[in-house]
């Protein structure tokens, strides 16, 4: 911690002073602020935490406006300091995109928080940036509207986060993702200026677009206007199964391509399956305890216990099984295929409508008889309601893994129906000597759909586990790009995949440093970022 | 609960998905004081040597420890049911065995002491001595923020008939939850042991503050400190009598604010609203209540050691009690709540806030009468 | 402008360099090759029309083929000279669609779709006809190739097809795109409601959008105030849409009568994007319509008026231009005309 107080950057005290007149009492220099701003979600990040490696790139002080004009004084002031600044959200960027990796200024966003605008005839509602995305559902609910937009992040990221990384939700297939839904923005650019950009002008050039998804690069998104939805009348929630995963991908692709908007479709491979199958459907106030057993338990034990906790009636050997696919990745990813469907019931394909009642009750009967034909086995709504209430427990998970002493990270790409099995091969291959892998389908299109891979592993210790998880990453990546698909469909590129970014771009990467050097001439915006 | 050691590590390593809920993580949109920052901090202080822990650093990280009303609206959201208000509470113990307790309450004890002589002084003035016998059936402790609502408490039970109601006379009129609070557990352990022999004349001790009822249910248990009443929130004496309160006048509109030791520590969400609807025409609900109320920002002692993110967090409360339009007849905007501490945070220039016991008072009392 | 004209003669063929400075590229490569030799030239590129200072104007009419067709994937890749009409009937034969634009787009090459676009190329359950653009090629302002990557979303980064979409040409030439496509959908049907004001028509178009209604095509007529509305899709589906604008049109006011397309117009006019938030309080004159309506605005078209050639300045386009084209390689923002 001390460590902390000694690295703030020479010539910082000048630029406080400037900056307290600007937001007074809203600047801080405190050790405990700018080691809490020094870490994102990024699961890399989470390896040195065991080890006291708590703040490796503190920020010299961290500002909270209140307003676009202190916004652009506070970048006035950096960019004639050369100062770098990070803007920030709610910090659950899982790629390290907020990390300030020069130090400099951290600008936190979340006293921006208010709603400015709201015109539920024309569907559309105006919020500032720093809102997090609860409370603005939250709002909206109020008046009988929705965003749409349920990332599992929700709970702990912004609005203006959202737009900065381009995320998408879990029902993107009806509402689209963030960028589907942005009709303007004001932002403030590197050299304070500040745009007032429109996408729902057809007929000219989409600027937000370019400002969406620039993590933080390009300037500092301070308020924007997205469209909104009544809230949905009904809700169908169905589940089915398909024998193999290729199988569930297909009858999604023909679901899809018959004109059907489903809110949500999720498919589960065969692992993913596996571990959902018998998911108590426990009060979301009382989560299933499974008594604490005084039998010394090995991490990796603790682990299995963990990843599938709350899931009554899974038998031992089923345990068996995910421990000898932990231990032996290899083994069981490749003769898993082989192995598993002779154990298990199929791929789990989670399917919603939701919006005016005659008009979702229409798509789910079209979607039923489509799925049938597409060799679906129809699970009821059963597997579909439960998905949608504990939706967002996944992410507890995460914490016991770590606590053992292992890691998990996801990998979320996509492509086009053509390449998309081969992408899922691609990638599990990769994988599978370094890791236990699982994946599943969602966000579909008609044109394509992406693939979400989790995987965990363990390293020996903090350098090993470091080292795969860089490997994995390679690997994983590197096959991507191979198959010709995107690294990056809505978790953002940051900097775990920067170095990435040229293979994805190839020369319209130049498009991207020119839009730098026009908004952020002296390179103050979150640099080190995004390849640039 | 999961153990300390389990609840930090759950901590340090989620996604922070609680952080939406906490009142001084809202109010001052900081991540140093997110649930989870405070409980990875305390991890963090814990594992330093006894040297470290003295040092100027570490003095600075403790007080993220006293960024908590021990609201609980984030253990509401939390999968691994960790309850961060009373593990703070233990960081703040541990903080003060190594003299790095918060500067705001270094003289807590004898403040609390006197606070708590004050309070009962007053009862003792105002209350008729027949009416605070050292036995009863049922025992009144008003609490040292408004020791004044024990004779309105008396009046509104004459008017139903339950005059055996007495007034508890004890020499500190508190609970203790100050102290709690602070982390000086051993003062608290010596209150609770003095506080359990004063009251043991009694069956049952209607305790009027929320955190104090809660801690003589939870905490003074924990602490091996039993008590011979069975301990009661004034809600729960009045509610069964809620039917028979002799309702003369009802206030037009107010909206009803949930204490959150009232409300999500002891559950009790219904019995007053039943109450608070005999004395208001239109009770109004917040868009987040019950579970899901937000704090006014008056527990955990954030008042006194944060006093501007105090009043912050109150403000928040407020916004939606401001929008709602005006009453008809012109008077201000009123929030009801059954916590005097509430109360206090909630009390503005432009908003009144009443205690629940003062409003059935007001509604019950006899025409042209006191 | 000799040396030059040789120069651009090897590059693409002597018979496609004509008259003064045009030439007929025939491939992506080729267009690079020659903006490259303009650039060195410091000359200037446009589009079959008067360039200014030593220039070469670029006719895309060679580049008309259609590179792959992806029936899995519902996606065709184009080259950026093939009109709308000629790529529609090829997909069409195999029963898919591009989706509807007005027929006075009908003509338009792929280019000048996606380079210029016009308010009125957009409809309900398609969006708008850029938004059909999953992937584009192009060429810089100093020669080169770029691709986008083909993929259904991305969240890497800006969307730098932008720098092309929408464009027209400044940032960089379109030299190719891959579309969306949809299959055609099994049952095609029609409605429409007169009203006694225009406002209350475009209310129940607006109404029909928000609540999640995706329609073919929507328009509403200012003269007598009409609204029409084209379905098609799964039977039920469309039976379910069907229902819902007729309850819609009821209650604000409509009666039915036959449907009847309105007569199309021809050539540019005028035409002005409306965010659904202000699309109730537009004045319309008596023939204007409001048309190409999607998920976050329409359009208003006036047959009967001249185009509206004013160009909103874009501090944000000006400062990517300077970056990208410092010395003017390719025309500044809003110098082409719209096509």
């Amino acid at each position: 911690m001390s460590s902390v107080a000694a690295s703030a950057r020479t010539g910082a005290s000048d630029l406080v002073a400037a900056l307290e007149k600007v937001c007074p009492g809203r600047v801080s220099t405190r050790a405990p602020d700018r080691v809490a701003y020094a870490r994102d979600l990024w699961p890399r990040g989470l390896l040195g935490l065991s080890d006291g490696d708590v703040a490796p790139h503190p920020p010299d002080a961290v500002v909270w406006p209140r307003s676009t004009d202190e916004v652009v004084e506070i970048v006035r002031l950096a960019a004639r300091t050369r100062t770098p600044i990070v803007p920030f959200g709610a910090g659950s960027g899982v790629c390290g995109g907020a990390l300030p990796i020069h130090g400099g200024l951290v600008v936190d966003l979340k006293r921006m928080r208010r709603m400015l605008a709201l015109d539920a005839d024309a569907g559309s509602a105006t919020f500032e940036a720093g809102i997090i995305g609860e409370h603005l559902e939250h709002e909206l609910n109020r008046h009988g509207l929705t965003m749409g937009h349920f990332p599992s992040s929700i709970m702990c990221s912004t609005y203006g986060g959202w737009l900065a990384a381009r995320s998408a939700g879990q029902m993107s297939t009806r509402y689209g993702k963030i960028e589907d839904m942005c009709r303007s923005l004001t932002f403030v650019d590197g050299a304070a200026r500040v745009h007032q950009l429109d996408c729902s002008a057809a007929g000219a050039q989409d600027l937000a677009q370019t400002i969406i998804g620039s993590e933080g690069t390009l300037g500092i998104i301070t308020q924007a206007t997205c469209t909104v939805h009544p809230m949905p009348e009904a809700r169908v929630m169905r589940g089915w199964s398909f024998p193999r995963v290729g199988a569930g991908a297909e009858a999604i692709r023909r679901l899809l391509q018959r004109g059907l908007r489903p809110a949500v479709v999720r498919l589960y491979d065969e692992l993913d399956s596996l571990l959902h199958r018998n998911e108590k459907d426990s009060d979301d106030h009382a989560p299933a305890k499974e008594p604490r057993s005084d039998e010394p338990k090995s991490a990796l034990d603790e682990w299995i216990h963990a990843i599938t906790r709350g899931r009554g009636g899974i038998g031992d050997w089923k345990r068996g099984a995910i421990r000898l696919a932990l231990t032996r990745p290899d083994l069981v990813n490749r003769i898993g295929g082989a192995l598993l469907p002779w154990v298990q019931e199929g791929c789990l394909l989670v399917v919603g409508f939701e919006g005016e009642r005659s008009l979702a009750e229409a798509e789910a009967k079209a979607a039923a008889i489509e799925l049938t034909r597409a060799g679906g086995k129809d699970l009821g709504p059963g597997p579909g309601e439960r998905w949608v209430k504990h939706r967002y427990s996944v992410s507890f998970r995460m914490s016991k893994v770590f606590d053992a002493g292992a890691f998990v990270d996801t990998m979320e790409v996509a492509t086009t129906w053509d390449k998309l099995m081969p992408l899922y091969h691609a990638v599990r291959e990769a994988l599978a000597p370094h890791c236990f892998v699982m994946a599943h389908f969602s966000h579909a299109y008609v044109e394509g759909c992406s693939i979400y891979f989790t995987f965990a592993a363990r390293g020996s210790s903090r350098a090993d586990a470091e080292r795969r998880y860089d490997d994995i990453w390679r690997a994983g990546l590197a096959a991507t790009a191979r198959v010709g698909a995107t690294i990056s469909h809505h978790h953002g590129v940051g900097l775990s995949k920067a170095p990435f970014m040229p293979e994805e771009h190839g020369e319209a990467m130049r498009l991207y440093r020119a839009l730098k050097t026009a908004l952020d001439p002296d390179g103050i915006m979150n640099p080190g970022k995004m390849g640039l | 609960m999961p153990d300390l050691e389990t609840s930090i590590s759950d901590c340090t390593y989620c996604p922070k998905l609680c952080r939406h809920t906490c009142p001084v993580s809202n109010a001052e949109a900081r991540e140093t004081v997110t649930p989870q920052a405070k409980m990875s901090t305390m991890g963090r202080l814990r594992v330093l040597d006894s040297g470290a822990r003295a040092s100027t650093e570490a003095r600075e990280e403790t007080e993220a420890l006293y960024a908590c009303t021990g609201c609980g609206a984030c253990g509401e959201f939390c999968n691994h049911d960790i309850a961060v208000g009373p593990s703070l509470v233990r960081g703040r113990e541990e903080a003060e065995r190594d003299g790095r307790g918060h500067p705001a309450l270094r003289d807590l004890v004898p403040r609390f002491e006197a606070h708590a002589e004050a309070a009962a002084a007053h009862v003792r003035e105002h209350i008729p001595a027949r009416r605070r016998p050292a036995e009863a059936q049922v025992a009144f402790l008003p609490g040292c923020e408004d020791p004044g609502i024990a004779s309105t408490l008396l009046a509104l039970c004459d008017r139903l008939g339950a005059e055996y109601v007495a007034v508890a006379d004890v020499p500190r009129a508190c609970g203790g939850y100050p102290l709690w609070a602070a982390g000086q557990h051993d003062a608290f352990r010596l209150h609770a042991e003095r506080f359990a022999k004063e009251v043991r004349g009694y069956a049952r001790l209607v305790v009027h503050c929320p955190a104090c009822a809660w801690l003589m249910k939870t905490e003074y248990p924990r602490f091996g400190v039993p008590l011979a009443p069975r301990v009661e929130h004034t809600t729960e004496l009045l509610e069964t009598f809620a039917e028979r309160l002799p309702v003369k006048r009802k206030r037009a509109r107010a909206h009803y604010h949930d204490p959150c030791y009232l409300g999500r520590h002891q559950r009790l969400y219904d019995p007053p609203r039943r109450l608070a609807g005999r004395a208001v025409d239109e009770l109004w609900e917040f868009s987040r209540a019950r579970e899901e109320a937000e704090c006014s920002g008056g527990g955990g002692l954030l008042p006194v050691t944060m006093p501007a993110t105090a009043e912050a967090i109150a403000d928040r409360r407020l916004e939606e009690v401001r929008e709602a339009p005006p009453p008809d007849d012109g008077g201000r905007r009123a929030v009801v709540t059954a916590c005097p501490t509430c109360a206090r945070q909630l009390r503005r220039d432009d908003v009144e806030a009443i205690d629940l016991v003062a409003l059935l008072e007001e509604a019950t009392r006899p025409e042209g009468g006191q | 402008m000799s040396g030059v004209r040789e120069r651009l003669e090897r590059a693409v063929g002597a018979a496609n360099v004509v008259g003064a400075a045009t030439a007929r590229p025939g491939a992506s490569a080729e267009i690079a090759e020659l903006v490259r030799i303009v650039a060195e030239g410091g000359g200037r590129v446009g589009f079959g029309v008067d360039v200014k200072g030593a220039g070469l104007s670029l006719d895309l009419g060679r580049m008309v083929n259609v590179l792959h067709l992806d029936q899995s994937s519902l996606l065709v890749t184009a080259q950026a000279g093939i009109t709308y009409a000629r790529l529609e009937e090829l997909v069409s034969a195999r029963g898919m669609t591009l989706g509807p634009v007005p027929p006075a787009s009908l003509d338009r090459t792929l280019g000048a779709l996606l380079g210029a676009p016009r308010p009125s190329e957009a409809s309900p359950a398609h969006g708008t006809f850029v938004g059909r653009a999953a992937a584009v090629a192009g060429v810089l302002p100093d020669g080169t190739e770029v691709q986008t990557r083909l993929a259904p979303r991305k969240a890497t980064g800006p969307d730098l097809a932008q720098a092309l979409i929408g464009g027209r040409g400044s940032l960089g030439v379109i030299t190719a795109a891959t579309l969306r496509l949809r299959r055609r959908g099994e049952v095609r049907e029609e409605a429409a409601f007169r009203f006694d004001a225009p406002r209350a028509a475009l209310s129940v178009a607006r109404a029909l959008l928000v609540k999640g209604a995706r329609p073919r095509d929507v328009s509403v007529l200012a003269e007598p105030p009409t609204l029409l509305v084209s379905f098609e899709g799964p039977a039920a589906v469309v039976e379910a849409e069907r229902a819902l604008t007729r309850a819609l049109a009821i209650g604000a006011g409509g009666s039915p009568i036959p449907h009847r397309a309105p007569a199309p117009w021809a050539g540019r006019v005028l035409e002005r994007a409306l965010p659904l938030e202000r699309v109730l309080d537009v004045a319309l004159a008596k023939s204007a319509r409001v048309v190409g309506w999607h998920d976050r605005g329409a359009a208003l078209v006036d047959p009967a008026a001249p185009p509206d050639t004013s160009a909103t300045p874009t501090p944000l386009l000006d400062a990517w231009k300077r970056a990208l084209d410092p010395h003017g390689t390719l025309p500044a923002p809003g110098e082409t005309p719209h096509a």
